[in-house]
This record gives C-alpha cells, structure tokens and sequence, in this order.
C-alpha cells in the first residue's frame, strides 16, 4: 500500500456571513468579491459535482472533506491550500482576508477534532502588503501544522524583483516553501495571456496556469536563488511539464547574458534541485504513453513533481489516474516522498 | 545547326536540388530608402514626423557594439548587418549552405493600424525593387515575404491581393504581437485572403515598444534574457486561440509558420491541448479534431533559435515524440547574433528527418520555391 499526499486541497469559508463573522471593522462592512469568476469561470461549475452538498461551500466542511478524500481516497495526509477573494486594489483589505482566512484555516481544519492531525495548511499572505505579509508570517510560522506559505499567481509585477526580497528571506528563514496558486476571485488582474483577453474557458484554463513561466525565469535572472539558498518554491497549478522546454532555452540563452547578471552565476537549470516544485495537474504531461517515465526523468522533474489533487475543482485529479507508465520509484516520489521532504513530513507518516 | 555551331561553347547552367530552404533571413532597408515607398500622408504625418534615435530595450548581449548582429555582417563600411544583397548571398548561400532565403523583413507595428499596414506595404515595393529584381536575385535564391498589417485586416488582405502571384513572393508575413490572439473572428479576412491564394502566413516576433510589446499577464521581464525565453508564450498563447477558437474549422487549408519562437514546448503543449479538449469538449463543441491533430495538419514551426540540454539524447527524443519531420522547418534567423548555421543545426536532427525539415517541408510550404536551382560555383556542402 502506497503512502499518499495530496499537496493540493483548497478550503474556503462556507459563505459570506462566515467570512465577515472573521473580521473586523471597517473591513467586515467592506465589498468583497465572491470566490467564483464571472469571465474566465469554468462553464458547468468550479467544482466537482460530488464535492458539492446543498446548503453549504465545496471544501469548506472539514468533516466533508477529510472524509472524501482521506477515507474514501486512500489520502495520508493533505496539505491545505485556502483560496481568498482575488488580488484586491487595496492591500489593507486583502492582508485583512487573508489574516480572516488563516485563523479559518487552523482553528477550523488543522485543528479539526477528528481530521486535524491528518491536515498542514498553507497560510496566505498578500506579496502587495510586505508589513503585512511578515506579520501574518509571524502569528502563524511556529504553528506545528503550519508547513506552508501562499501566494497569488497573479501580479503586477515579476517575483524575481526586489520589492518582494523580504518576504522570500522571511519565509526562507522560517523553514517554509512558499506556494504560488492561482487566486480566486475578482481581482485588478492583467489579461490572463499575452495578448489579451481569451475568447474560449480552454484557452484561458491552458493558458493562465503558464504564467508560473514569467515568474520562474525572472527568479532565476535576478538571482533570487543564490539570495535565498533556503528558498523553495511550489508552482501549484500544475504545467511543470513545460518546464523542460523553458529550461532548455533558459540554459542555451543564458551563457550570452552572463554579463548582464553577474549576480546569478549558475547554469539556469542549476538553479532548480531543492529550490522548485510542482503539484501535478490533471492534464500534465503525455498520458498512459510508455515514454512517461523518461519524460518526467527529464530536468530532474521526478523530484520536483508531487501529487495533488485540486479538491474540490473541477480538475480534481485521482492518484489512480497517474501515468501508468511511471516506475514505481518514481510513483512514490510523486504521491509521496517529494512531499515528505520538502514539507519534512516523514515522521507524521510513521506508523503510531 | 550553322547557328549554334558559330556561337561560343557555353555549357548549360546545371540545375542541382534543393537541399537548404532557410526560413528565416532579415533583409533591411539602407537608410533612407523606405520612406519613398510609404504613402503619403502617412508618410509626413507619422514616420518622418519628428527625429528619434534608438528605441532598443531588452538589449542582446554587447548591444552597443554588435546591435544583436552577427559582427561579420557588417558592410566594409559599416553598413547594417542584412542592408547588401551581395554580402548575404555570400555569407548565407555560399559561405554557410542555404539554398533558399525566405526573406523576412523586420518592422514593429505602429499604434494606428493604418500606419502600420503603409509601413508593410513600403516593406513589399522595396523588397520587389532591391532584393528580387533581376539585377539583384540574378541567382534566383531569394524569396520574399508579402508583409502585412494584421491589426488593419482589410489593409493586409489588400496588401496580400496585391502581391500574391509575383514569381518571387513565398508567403505572408505578419508580426506576432497584435492584440488579441489569432483565433478572433476579426482577422479572418487576413486568413481569407491567404488561403484564396494558397499562401502561408508566417507569423514573427517583432517586438515593438511600450504597450505594443507582448503584454505579460504577471509583470515584465527584467532582462534581454528571460523576456526572450518567455517570448516564447506568446507563440504558445496563439497556438491555443487559433486551435480553441476554431480557426482551422474555418479556414481548412489555413497553413501557419511560427517564426523563432522556439519549439521545443509544443511537445508538452500539445500533450496539455489534447487532455483540455478531452476535459472541456462540451464547451467547445466546432471544435472536432484533438488539438494536436490541428497542430501537425495547420502548423509550422522554424528550428532556429535550436535549444538543447546538456544530454543531446534528450533532443533527439524529443524530436520523435512531436514527430518534428511534420513540424519543423529550417531557418538560420542571418544576420542577427543567434544565427544558427545550416552545417551546425542539422547534425542535431535525427537522420530520418534531415531532409523533411532541411527541405521538404519548405518546398511543400512555401510558394515559388523551387525544388532544383542553378549550381553555384564554390557553395558550401550542408550534407
């Protein structure tokens, strides 16, 4: 039997009331955006229709969840990922949801009576509030099932820049990789592709994952890895496949600009062991083809890719689903020991 | 009989195939030549309005010195790297291998879609009048691209109306960076016109500046380094719109060539393609084919900028797995500092494919080139 994480499970709060009951004035008066998308929403539903129950929000019953995915799915242990209400022009009101969101998360779920132990969460920080962001980091970082830090795919601008250095230092420093998932919500967001607006959900949802690309290179032309040895990074939306390609240009493009950042020595790709992470997603990679294996060798990604699961999306990818091709060495990095290393989850996985 | 026996003995020019199609080569105007050929009043009231210098940003490496050129492509007396006829012939064809040169000039866009489609338009007279008139393509060996404005669709299909037909004009030629994707309804006069003609249309990254760059979703690149990597998903973005957008279901022979975007991530994109159409059929129902299939039956993707890893056993597998000898067209991007040369870029190939991406798929691309040409005396051998 085969140990499992799932390294992505979203939980939310159960409504609006919920949400505000969690806040303070004046930002419980405030307007706030709801959690779905109108354009770029998944038409038919975000979420998988068996995680959904009337009367209440997809993943925001820890008794629910922990049951659908921990008994019924063969999960061990889920590390918790809360989505908030979009990258919001006023950044005291989205450090505001994001503490709400936090004190949702442990009080609610990683100390959850019958599921607690089997929980680690990820607590959310705003990137546009670095006060804010380090504060939050400080009430939460030495809380035993506090394993993560999340960030919104979306920005203005790059995270390899320097405005966002002290966060990644603190966060290094506090032994915690940092997440970087798509938000929910309506938010002051670019277009979600180069050029423009998508006319089509596939394009959007093939599309707005990509970004992580953005993010990664300029990481890694402004040195962020040599400024941080103790930063990790987990691209959580899946896509890690077209890291192979983009490190392959990264690398024949990167001896030439060598004068220009001076400040990042190493091949590009030396950049990536230990320092860079996916969440596999539903539609990585080639599929039940024999060539799979060789395939996720390539770039070292067997040690990069862990599974995960999106709970309660409607991409909800089912461990059974993993390429079948996949040694099983490589079947347990990804369902398990990536995990266990980077989240240093190895001793809640001994047997009592 | 008498006749021919009184004229002096001149051996028949000897016609040997077509090895080399280059897909990409960059011919530019000397300066001052252009704005001739641009019409007024676009060309008082925007293009020589006012002086400016450089517009660079995102500089290759030692910019103020090789201006992202190959530093051997400068003219004797200092003229731009692609600005004589005669110095590319001998460093392309002869010195380096290639057959053919599909040339593809430069151009950003201009902001008024009008003023763009003026500024093509100069690019076509000029490229008619100084790269294949006889006097300069006596050789036969240049191609030349029909430029077109996409965001001024009814100005490009006009522009490609005009020129479709001329003895030396391959394809069409658009910039990469107009908003939005491909896939819009809007450009479909473009594609109209192309295919009503049975030309291809390749699309080129142009850069451009300010707003007119691509627009990264998530901030801007720091350096000339991750923003030409990342370019890259501008190319991948327009895959996507053209294959979910349906573009192929309503223009059937619609033939696309995606010019140094590099292409080795189409080997996962369509692996992501083919499983969102699986997922996300419903919402999408004119959409009948898998993605990939659209791919391979619609699209063309040109070697150069060639990126490799460390373990060269890795490109070659990659190169079957996206069945490259359906995709992959040659180009050598001359004269700028990433040239790629034909010698060098096909030992990376696996020998079955050599001649579909060295050649074959030119010459079933392109129109107007030739499957034989006149022999040069002291070309280089390719393979």
């Amino acid at each position: 039997m085969s140990r499992i994480i799932d390294a992505s499970v979203h939980v939310f709060f159960k409504d609006n009331s919920d949400l505000r009951a969690h806040l303070r004035e004046p930002y419980s008066s405030r307007g706030i955006p709801d959690y779905e998308k109108d354009w770029y929403g998944a038409p038919g539903g975000e979420y998988v229709p068996w995680a959904r129950r009337p009367g209440t929000y997809p993943g925001s019953d820890p008794a629910f969840a922990g049951r659908q995915l921990l008994e019924e799915r063969g999960i061990d242990l889920a590390i918790l990922h809360p989505m908030t209400r979009g990258c919001l022009p006023d950044r005291h009101l989205a450090s505001a949801i994001a503490a709400a969101t936090n004190e949702m998360l442990v009080h609610r779920w990683l100390e959850h009576h019958t599921y607690g132990e089997r929980f680690r969460g990820t607590i959310r920080v705003c990137p546009d509030d670095i006060d804010g962001a380090l504060k939050e980091l400080r009430r939460w970082k030495d809380h035993p099932r506090v394993v993560q830090v999340g960030v919104p795919l979306q920005s203005h601008t790059l995270y390899g820049k320097p405005q966002f250095w002290p966060l990644w230092q603190a966060v290094a420093e506090a032994g915690l990789p940092v997440a970087v998932h798509i938000e929910a919500g309506t938010g002051i967001d670019h277009a979600p592709t180069p050029s423009g607006p998508p006319r089509t959900y596939a394009q959007y949802f093939s599309f707005m994952g990509l970004n992580y690309i953005y993010h990664l290179m300029n990481m890694i032309a402004e040195g962020v890895f040599e400024s941080f040895p103790d930063l990790k990074l987990v691209f959580a939306d899946g896509g890690g496949d077209l890291l192979t390609p983009f490190m392959w240009r990264m690398d024949t493009f990167g001896r030439p600009h060598l004068e220009q950042t001076p400040w990042a020595p190493a091949m590009p790709s030396a950049y990536l062991p230990g320092h860079v992470h996916f969440v596999h997603g539903k539609v990585d990679g080639p599929g039940h083809a024999e060539m799979a294996s060789q395939w996720l060798r390539m770039t070292g990604k067997e040690d990069m890719v862990m599974y995960g699961s999106s709970y309660p999306h409607w991409h909800f990818g089912d461990h059974a689903d993993l390429p079948s091709a996949w040694t099983d060495e490589q079947r347990d990095k990804v369902l398990f020991r990536n995990a266990a290393r980077l989240y240093r989850l190895e001793s809640a996985m001994l047997p009592a | 009989m008498t006749t021919l026996e009184s004229r002096p003995r001149v051996p028949a020019p000897r016609k040997v195939p077509v090895r080399v199609v280059d897909s990409d080569v960059h011919p530019v105007p000397k300066p001052g030549v252009i704005a001739q050929y641009v019409p007024e009043p676009i060309r008082s009231r925007y293009l020589l309005s006012h002086p400016y210098g450089d517009t660079i940003n995102y500089d290759a490496p030692d910019y103020a010195h090789a201006k992202a050129m190959r530093v051997d492509a400068f003219t004797p007396d200092g003229g731009f790297p692609g600005s004589d006829p005669e110095l590319a012939f001998r460093q392309l064809i002869i010195e380096a291998g290639s057959d053919i040169g599909i040339l593809e000039p430069g151009g950003r866009s201009h902001f008024i879609p009008e003023v763009t489609s003026a500024y093509k338009h100069a690019m076509n007279v000029w490229q008619d009048k100084h790269w294949l008139d006889s006097a300069t393509n006596w050789h036969e060996r240049w191609r030349g691209s029909i430029c077109a404005g996409i965001e001024d669709p009814a100005g490009a299909a006009a522009e490609i109306e005009q020129w479709a037909g001329h003895p030396y004009m391959a394809q069409v030629l658009i910039n990469a960076e107009p908003r939005p994707a491909w896939g819009d309804p809007k450009y479909d006069p473009v594609w109209a016109a192309a295919v009503r003609h049975d030309l291809p249309v390749s699309c080129h990254l142009s850069r451009g500046y300010h707003e007119e760059l691509p627009m990264p979703p998530v901030g801007f690149p720091s350096y000339n380094h991750d923003f030409m990597v990342t370019y890259s998903l501008l190319a991948a973005n327009q895959v996507m719109s053209m294959v979910f957008d349906g573009l192929f279901e309503r223009f059937p022979t619609l033939r696309i060539v995606l010019v140094e975007h590099a292409f080795s991530w189409i080997l996962p994109l369509m692996w992501r393609l083919d499983a969102i159409y699986d997922a996300r059929r419903s919402d999408i129902p004119e959409i009948r084919r898998k993605p990939s299939e659209y791919i391979k039956d619609h699209i063309k993707f040109t070697t150069q900028p060639l990126d490799y890893p460390a373990d060269k056993l890795e490109l070659t597998r990659a190169f079957e797995w996206m069945e490259a000898d359906k995709i992959l067209m040659f180009s050598s991007d001359y004269p700028h500092w990433t040239f790629d040369d034909p010698r060098w870029l096909v030992k990376h190939l696996p020998e079955g494919m050599r001649d579909a991406v060295m050649h074959l798929n030119g010459i079933e691309t392109y129109a107007t080139v030739p499957t034989h040409v006149t022999a040069l005396d002291g070309k280089a051998f390719v393979y």
